[in-house]
């Protein structure tokens, strides 16, 4: 995909010319963290709103917002883009989620709930703030892994990928995948370990 | 159901051969490995089957880039579902035959077994195979189990063995029917209809020590709150017992947690997993799921990592911080980051119980105070003494812990701070009164300030005895349930908390009416001496309700539309949010969409935050830092908003409004009247703004409106 030709040294460059107000580069930009704010509102969505909900439609969404306010956005690293994309992310399905359950059901825990669970989800930003042992290079360099990890993911076949994430992001047991997937334990088991390899085989290409 | 995927792939895996379902089950065990929160040891794994060491290789690279850290998705708080289990009904270990699991945590899982050569059942505690590969580990865990099964107490789970087969270490405890404490919270947090079910509300146990069943405790704890506090207070002093039992035995349990106490069903407690503590140290768990459910009642001591003064008193904080999360139904600290926890538990003060829940006795909440203490030498030197307390606040005695007094803390403040005598004060947030006393007791006032020179005697001494009766009403009421002398800090949210502080406020308006009797130059030196008493009684309320304004001023900057009306740049906006965040509010509220939506309402929920918040501020060089990032006209511009969100309710700018002392009251009443908060949220911002505008309105006159008017610059809400 596009991640694959770009190191997060570029990323910054790409992010300063958005910021000069090249308007295509902020496009650009966007682009390579599709499939991680993916993956991140479809273990959300998950959660709340089996099925009704399009993670590509709340991602979309989270651009847009993104873009209306890029000039707010006072980072230079990768890093802190990221953070501050998964910020709006967590924003926007808060606001989706409200609308799908209607103002009857209005949750104001609802949004912190999200923010909290993304944050222990992507693992990242949240710490490294008030972590100052970690260097800023490191940080950026395992954020990054998990955009990589999750290009890597939205790559695989679509059983694969399929069985990957229920078990690894939802945390089923092989029964419940086969069940959801209408399968016999045994063929997800297998598919799991495709998966996997197939992963692998993946990441080190890249 | 096969689809191209697996057709296409199928044959040219090695999961096809003849070991397929050995690799799966390594692969499988792999991953369980990982879910416990460590890197698999692969030669362990592969110690049986070497040759297999080439073809599991790519699944287990594949595993690893899934679960590596820093790529985690949400395995934080998924694990559990991920530990398989190991022995199933009927399998043996040692002379133990598994019967069933009964419970399962961070520290491992247990099970009901039977032992055939006594027959007799027994609890079976299974340490997770990832924690025991450390030798060391191991070793100490040997020793503190011994030791811990040496420890013979009524309230103390005996342990009966401790043992090793094939690599499964295990921990032979008398098995007890019943429920862990936590498992109770969890039920008790479960909402339920109320209709059904009503209060008895007499069973009230003043002499007898009989802790109810885990039932019969559920519903106390729901029906008849006043039973229940005694009820925590018992289970208190009895774990503070047994406790001090293992310390004087030379051992710490050092995990002390809902999970770890045991409530029979016959009423009696238990402390269970003593000298499993090494097994729970933070560098293991913060990986793992259970860790963020051991991690909260750590001590202070334990947060920072300081072994030095790591003693038995780490068990009196955690014993405490148990006892709170039971009494308030919400943990000491509410953070799920592990960071955070850690040093929230090592700097930040408990909100005082009796903030969130006014009915609890205010000595108890003195006792769990002081056991929750960050200097250990601040706590009982003892368990005993713990208990102790406990047993005397269950006797109705003089408790012997004393509340490190926020009285003095104002004094200085205030013999540094001319008190400026003006009208009451605290008025942050207009709340509701829904009684109208204030209303009422106001207009006597004024009424009685209009009455006749050759009445004036009899005026002053009316007013002395109305002034009188509200300090006596107040006094009561706070003996019997406000937080009288919390901390300043927590007035925000007691103000917040509307009617129920209706009685702080009475005695402010009593305050005012002494200084009034006070200005009427009665010459009596006697009475005035006692009117300088009463208002000394009273002033440093007026103390803290200034901290609390002027923290209030620059918590402003907190709500988006304030931080857009002030139109910072973006790096002061930056600095604000870092200031947040190093300051230790939470990242994902500093950061969440409040910024993009200008959301100015409070979750009322969130009186942790709003606390968090003023409580960080109050402190004036905390505050000026925060300050310090405004330019000058947006400093003037914040105080703009202000006195627009909050009204012309100081002392300073009543003066140069030269209000008169009945404007004063009706604006009190006023802003004091204004409709309740909705049920949901306090409101704040804007909208409250326009609110306090329209009412100040009513009471200024044309002069004082410009006054006023220039006060406040152009008006911050917009009208719609």
């Amino acid at each position: 995909m596009l991640t694959d030709e770009l190191s997060s040294d570029s990323i910054e460059k790409l992010l300063l010319r958005a910021k000069s107000g090249g308007g295509y580069a902020l496009g650009d930009l966007f682009m390579h963290y599709t499939n991680y704010l993916t993956l991140l509102a479809r273990l959300q969505i998950g959660r709340h709103l089996q099925g009704k909900l399009d993670p590509s439609d709340v991602v979309q969404e989270t651009f847009l917002k993104a873009h209306r306010y890029f000039e707010g956005f006072l980072g230079s690293s990768e890093g802190e883009f990221i953070a501050w994309l998964r910020r709006i992310l967590v924003s926007v399905l808060a606001d989706t989620i409200q609308h799908y359950l209607g103002a009857r059901i209005r949750d104001p825990r609802l949004e912190r709930q999200i923010g909290e669970a993304i944050d222990r989800s992507s693992c990242g930003m949240s710490i490294q703030l008030v972590d100052r042992g970690t260097s800023p290079s490191e940080v950026v360099m395992r954020r990054e892994r998990a955009v990589l990890l999750a290009d890597a993911i939205a790559q695989l076949p679509e059983d694969y990928r399929e069985t990957v994430l229920l078990r690894f992001a939802e945390g089923l047991p092989f029964a419940e995948i086969a069940n959801r997937m209408g399968r016999s334990v045994d063929s997800v088991e297998k598919l799991w370990l495709r998966g996997i390899v197939r992963l692998r085989e993946i990441m080190v290409r890249e | 159901m096969d689809r191209d995927g697996r057709v296409k792939y199928a044959d040219q895996k090695p999961d096809e051969t003849q070991d397929g379902s050995r690799v799966l089950e390594l692969v499988k065990e792999y991953e369980a490995e990982w879910a416990t929160g460590r890197r698999p040891e692969r030669s362990l794994l592969l110690a049986g089957c070497p040759e297999l060491a080439s073809v599991v290789t790519p699944y287990f690279d594949g595993i690893d880039l899934l679960y590596q850290e820093q790529v985690d998705f949400t395995r934080l708080y998924r694990s559990k579902v991920w530990t398989e289990t190991r022995l199933t009904t009927g399998s043996r270990i040692g002379e133990f035959e598994i019967v069933r699991e009964i419970g399962r945590g961070g520290m491992g899982i247990v099970y009901e077994a039977v032992q055939p050569t006594l027959n007799r059942r027994i609890a079976i505690k299974v340490l997770p195979h990832a924690l025991a590969t450390d030798e060391n580990r191991l070793r100490r865990f040997e020793v503190e189990a011994k030791a811990a099964a040496s420890v013979n107490h009524p309230h103390i789970v005996p342990v009966y063995a401790v043992g090793e087969e094939s690599g499964v270490h295990y921990y032979v405890m008398r098995l007890i029917n019943g429920a862990p404490v936590d498992a109770l919270l969890a039920e008790s947090r479960r909402p339920e209809d109320v209709s059904i079910r009503l209060s008895t509300g007499a069973e009230f146990d003043r002499s007898g020590y009989a802790l109810p069943s885990p039932d019969r405790f559920l519903d106390q704890g729901r029906w008849n709150r006043l039973a229940y506090h005694r009820t925590v207070a018992k289970l208190g002093a009895t774990i503070a017992e047994a406790l001090d039992h293992a310390h004087q035995n030379g051992i710490v349990h050092r995990d002390i947690k809902p999970a770890n106490l045991l409530l029979d069903d016959k009423g009696h407690i238990w402390v269970t997993d003593f000298g499993l503590a090494h097994f729970a140290d933070a560098a293991t768990l913060t990986v793992s799921g259970a860790a963020i459910g051991t991690l909260r009642y750590m001590s202070p001591e334990q947060a920072t990592g300081d072994r030095r003064r790591l003693d038995h008193r780490t068990d009196i904080y955690s014993l405490a911080a148990t006892l709170y999360e039971l009494l308030t139904g919400r943990p000491v600290f509410n953070d799920e980051e592990p960071i955070l926890l850690h040093r929230n538990i090592a700097q930040l003060n408990p909100v005082s119980l009796r903030t969130i829940d006014p009915a609890i006795p205010i000595d108890l909440e003195t006792i769990l105070l002081k056991g929750l203490e960050k200097d250990p030498r601040d706590r009982y030197a003892t368990a005993a003494d713990f208990a102790d307390d406990l047993h005397l606040f269950l006797n109705g005695q003089t408790i012997t812990a004393r509340r490190a007094s926020l009285w003095d803390r104002s004094r200085k403040w205030a013999s540094r701070h001319p008190i400026v005598v003006g009208s009451a004060l605290l008025l942050m947030i207009a709340a509701s009164i829904t009684s109208g006393t204030i209303a009422a007791l106001a207009q006597r006032v004024s009424q009685a300030e209009r009455a006749r020179a050759d009445e004036a005697e009899q005026r002053f001494d009316q007013l002395k005895e109305l002034g009188d009766l509200m300090v006596q009403i107040s006094e009561e009421a706070l003996k019997s349930q406000l937080p009288f002398e919390g901390p300043p800090q927590r007035l925000l949210v007691v103000a917040l908390e509307n009617h129920r502080y209706l009685n702080e406020r009475l005695l402010l308006v009593a305050l005012e009416n002494y200084r009034q009797l006070y200005a009427m130059d009665k010459d009596d030196s006697e009475m005035r001496q006692e009117l300088e008493r009463m208002s000394a009684r009273i002033e440093h309320l007026l103390a803290r309700e200034k901290l609390t304004r002027e923290s209030w001023g620059a918590a402003l900057l907190w709500i988006a539309p304030v931080r857009a009306e002030l139109k910072l740049t973006l790096e002061q906006d930056v600095k604000i949010l870092q200031f947040f965040i190093r300051h230790g509010m939470p990242e994902y509220v500093v950061g969440s969409s409040k910024l993009f939506t200008g959301t100015t309402k409070w979750p009322r929920e969130d009186l942790n935050l709003r606390d968090q918040l003023v409580n960080l501020l109050i402190e004036p060089s905390v505050r000026g830092e925060l300050i310090d990032i405004l330019t000058d006209s947006q400093r003037s511009r914040l105080r703009q908003i202000f006195l627009q969100c909050f009204g012309p309710m100081d002392p300073d700018t009543q003066e140069k409004l030269a209000l008169t002392s009945d404007q004063r009251q009706q604006l009190q009443t006023l802003l004091w009247n204004s409709p309740p908060p909705k049920d949901d949220d306090v409101r704040i911002g804007q909208e409250k703004a326009r609110e306090t505008g329209q009412k100040i309105v009513n009471v200024l006159t044309p002069a004082q409106m410009k006054v006023w008017n220039e006060m406040i610059g152009r008006p911050f809400f917009t009208a719609d």
